[in-house]
């Protein structure tokens, strides 16, 4: 969909500003960041106006001693990192194309990466937001603080609200000391349904392990590794790297577990890391099952998170019946089946699939902050 | 016979046939037992209801619906804001009865509680599958997992591990409709709004909570507990920064002044040095390899910053005993004076020796002590003021001090509170944090939730106060939260 006009506002209280202008011309708004995940929701019913946050750029705050950093949505995932790195930091957030992608994007899209087994998800890295409204106001909600309790948590609302509530034009992170060594490890499996057993079981190992992956054979193929694999990735001092290592190695069906060098290994991560930005399906759900049925197909790519419950695909030829059908197997565990980027297949398929109850209370919480409903119209869930 | 009994008979007649005659208290002996909370706030309910599910739950808050009376949730009433004194009176709903374990999934590490259940039971529960879960408020022994929910609590260990929200996957709720639904659950990606993300921390007054789905977390494979002795409280806190410069984010790191330790010490015989000015408790959760790194580090750097001494322990007895100053600190306070007033300030940990002085002086110039026993690692404050209740005037004093102290935590940019709540307590200080815009905001989300704000009225939002009877309670006396 095209734009009637794309908005640069210089600052948040532009931005405001243009979000009442829009909401007393009946224009419907959409937030636009690095536009990296933009297709991802239902396409909106109307859209008059862009607004892009490629303005509201830069650090507001960072002391590196309180492992907190405040940043204005409009900058890229890698701007953040290039402010970090030099103190031994690092954002426990990844998302796609972090040259593009935005703080205020990545908030909106909900997206947290490989590294969310040992760090957490998004939603556990924000301390603190700042929105501008449709009201014509600027709102905080939160702090700068890795602790507190004051006043609603409002920032929780506008994580994984795609554009439907406002615009995100600040937000506050904590960040995490970059482990001594980091080390990925491959360990080839028959199959899917065994790379992903193997990883739950890794998972018991605790402490060191960063991330736990499992990719399908096609995907393997497409990232050069040889065929169905666990990808471990393992950080911490070396010693303890290296003993965590030992014991993988020890587990692993067959001795054949490759250590990547460090280019391997940042060639994998950033794989990882941004197959998302490609992906058509998102499967979550904490049983295995409709993961192993999803990625045991030779026309899906799919990378799992076996010990988080998430996995991507990328299954272009999927239709609307297949998102049915394995929608169906996700909910038997309380999952659910989110078509992501959409591809022409798809192009009919339910975005979101079903709601309960709990749609009444996300109605009520959409009339606070955008009651004109401008924001997004259509984008979310139940047509919000 | 007046109208109010008559509403209050047919009212006590509905609950009953909900809950049982013995479930339901309205005798003013019996629900005077349910005045208050941690704090000296005062609120005497209409009637007590203990319901037994979650059905019941649904019942009574449509009767509470139909009579118009306010709905108040209570735990185990540690709580220090006052979140769950029914200061406006109403129906009081207290978990006590609802505390089972109703679902554990040990491969997916989540269980679902009822709200009644005790934080340190839950945990002990699960121990069995190497499991835990990992808040763990001071109170631990006593508080409610359903009372975490709505305060977000937090505790020592949530500089690693993170606060109540982190930990809740999703909870069934009950709506001021009286309608039960399940928001959030084991999906790892939930569709729509975060409604639990609002919930939790909302202190009861967006919706009642009738069953958690908790993330429960393996037990680290190894624990060490170092405990530093610092010749003054600057010391201990350029070391707290220096710790988490060195890219160490340990399970814990608490600290204690001089005040306090000699009031344990006296207390506990923990073993510290009564000329000690600050003492440091670290924890280490990890594998045995970096633990012993860790220790290291932290040792050299205790070392840089004129530690007199550093104790370590690896085992649970001698963790125990180092921890055993820190745990037993609130209650040794009474040996120091009849009355304290907590304060749970936070501040950037980099301003943590700046405004531990600020705090001094503010106690100083007030004549009153002030004994800091708190979460440094994260930079949560627990300044206590002593003081004895009886003087004259005290209290005012007292409440203008603490007003003090947390002006000084948001001036450094922090927050009013980190993990104690608003609550009736510290709802005159939330306009120092937000604009007028932004409490509008948070009231708006209320109305939402609640139009008719029946929901734990009087909490969090300024001016908010209990405008109901407050029976025979001097209002100055109950603004001052005393434990």
């Amino acid at each position: 969909m095209i734009p009637e006009r794309v908005l640069h506002p210089a600052d948040e209280r532009e931005a405001a500003q243009l979000l009442l202008a829009a909401q007393q011309a009946e224009d419907a708004v959409v937030p636009v960041g690095g536009a990296t995940l933009l297709d991802v929701g239902n396409a909106p019913s109307r859209y008059a106006v862009a607004v892009a946050t490629d303005r509201l750029t830069g650090i507001v705050e960072y002391n590196p001693g309180d492992l907190t950093i405040v940043v204005r949505a409009g900058t890229t995932l890698a701007e953040v990192e290039a402010e970090l790195r030099p103190h031994r930091q690092f954002l426990s957030v990844q998302a796609p194309f972090p040259e593009r992608a935005t703080i205020g994007g990545t908030l909106a899209a909900n997206v947290s990466g490989p590294l969310r087994l040992a760090y957490g998800s998004i939603r556990d890295a924000v301390i603190g937001t700042r929105v501008a409204l449709p009201s014509g106001h600027v709102a905080k909600s939160g702090g700068r603080v890795v602790k507190n309790v004051a006043g609603y948590d409002l920032s929780k609302l506008f994580i994984g609200s795609f554009g439907t509530l406002g615009i995100i034009v600040e937000a506050a992170f904590k960040v995490f000391p970059l482990p001594l060594t980091r080390r990925a490890l491959v360990v080839p499996a028959a199959g899917v349904s065994n790379a992903m057993d193997f990883a739950v079981g890794v998972a018991r190992l605790g402490p060191g392990l960063l991330s736990l992956a499992v990719v399908n054979d096609r995907l393997a193929g497409v990232m050069q590794l040889e065929g169905a694999s666990t990808i471990a990735l393992l950080g911490g001092t070396a010693e303890a790297t290296a003993e965590l290592m030992a014991e993988i190695c020890s587990q692993a069906p067959a001795q054949n577990v490759r250590v990547l060098d460090d280019s391997e290994s940042d060639a994998v991560m950033q794989a990882m890391r941004d197959f998302p930005g490609r992906a058509t399906v998102r499967l979550s759900a904490r049983m295995s099952r409709p993961h192993v049925s999803a990625a045991d197909s030779s026309s899906v790519e799919a990378l799992s998170y076996p010990t988080i419950g998430t996995s991507f695909l990328f299954a272009p030829d999927w239709n609307g019946d297949n998102v049915t059908t394995l929608r169906r197997d996700a909910a038997r565990s309380g999952g659910n089946v989110m078509v992501w980027r959409r591809s022409p297949a798809l192009e009919h398929a339910s975005t979101w699939g079903e709601v309960g109850t709990e749609l009444t209370l996300m109605r009520a919480v959409k009339s606070v902050f955008d009651p004109q409903r401008i924001m997004s119209p259509g984008r979310f869930v139940g047509d919000i | 016979m007046r109208r109010f009994e008559r509403d209050s008979t047919q009212l006590v007649a509905e609950l009953v046939a909900v809950v049982g005659a013995e479930h339901l208290l309205h005798k003013p002996e019996d629900t005077i037992v349910y005045e208050s909370d941690g704090t000296a706030e005062r609120g005497i309910p209409t009637v007590v209801v203990l319901p037994d599910s979650a059905e019941q739950v649904e019942a009574v808050v449509r009767v509470a619906r139909r009579h118009g009376l306010p709905i108040v949730p209570r735990g185990a009433g540690t709580g220090l804001s006052g979140g769950a004194v029914p200061d406006s009176g109403g129906v009081l709903i207290g978990t006590a009865r609802m505390r089972r374990l109703l679902e554990l999934d040990v491969r997916n590490q989540f269980a679902i509680v009822e709200p009644g259940m005790v934080n340190a039971e839950l945990s002990a529960l699960v121990a069995r599958h190497n499991l835990f879960y990992a808040p763990d408020p001071s109170s631990q022994k006593a508080c409610t997992i359903g009372g975490n929910v709505a305060e977000n609590s937090g505790g020592p260990h949530c500089l690693m591990y993170g606060m109540t929200t982190n930990h809740i996957l999703g909870l069934e709720i009950v709506t001021v409709d009286g309608e039960r639904m399940w928001i959030g659950g084991a999906n790892p990606d939930p569709v729509g709004y975060d409604l639990v993300g609002a919930i939790v921390g909302s202190e009861g007054t967006l919706a009642l909570v009738t069953k958690i789905m908790v993330r429960l977390l393996p037990k680290p494979p190894a624990t060490r507990t170092i405990l530093a002795i610092f010749p003054t409280m600057d010391a201990a806190c350029d070391a707290v920064s220096a710790i988490v410069s060195a890219g160490i984010v340990p399970a814990a790191m608490e600290m204690m002044d001089a005040v306090t330790t000699s009031a344990v010490e006296a207390a506990v015989h923990a073993g510290y040095p009564l000329d000690a000015g600050g003492i440091l408790l670290v924890e280490l959760d990890g594998t045995a390899t970096t633990l012993a790194a860790q220790a290291a580090s932290i040792e050299a750097v205790c070392r840089n910053h004129q530690v007199r001494e550093v104790r370590v322990a690896d085992r649970q007895e001698e963790r125990d005993r180092l921890w055993a100053g820190r745990k037993g600190a609130l209650g040794a306070l009474g040996r120091l004076a009849p009355n304290y007033f907590i304060q749970d300030g936070v501040v950037p940990r980099t301003k943590l020796r700046e405004v531990l002085q600020r705090v001094q002086e503010i106690g100083e110039r007030y004549g009153l002590v002030v004994a800091n026993v708190f979460h440094a690692g994260d930079g949560n404050l627990h300044p206590n003021i002593l003081f004895d209740a009886r003087t004259p005037g005290i209290r005012d004093w007292v409440r203008q001090a603490g007003a003090e102290i947390l002006r000084v935590c948001v001036e450094a940019g922090g927050s009013i509170t980190g993990e104690h709540g608003v609550g009736v307590d510290k709802q005159d200080y939330l306009a120092w944090m937000f604009t007028p815009v932004e409490i509008d905001v948070m009231r708006e989300l209320k109305a939402a939730f609640d139009p008719q704000g029946i929901l734990n009225p009087g909490k969090i939002f300024p001016g908010a106060k209990g405008c109901g009877e407050i029976q025979g309670v001097d209002r100055r006396l109950a603004l001052a939260a005393m434990v």
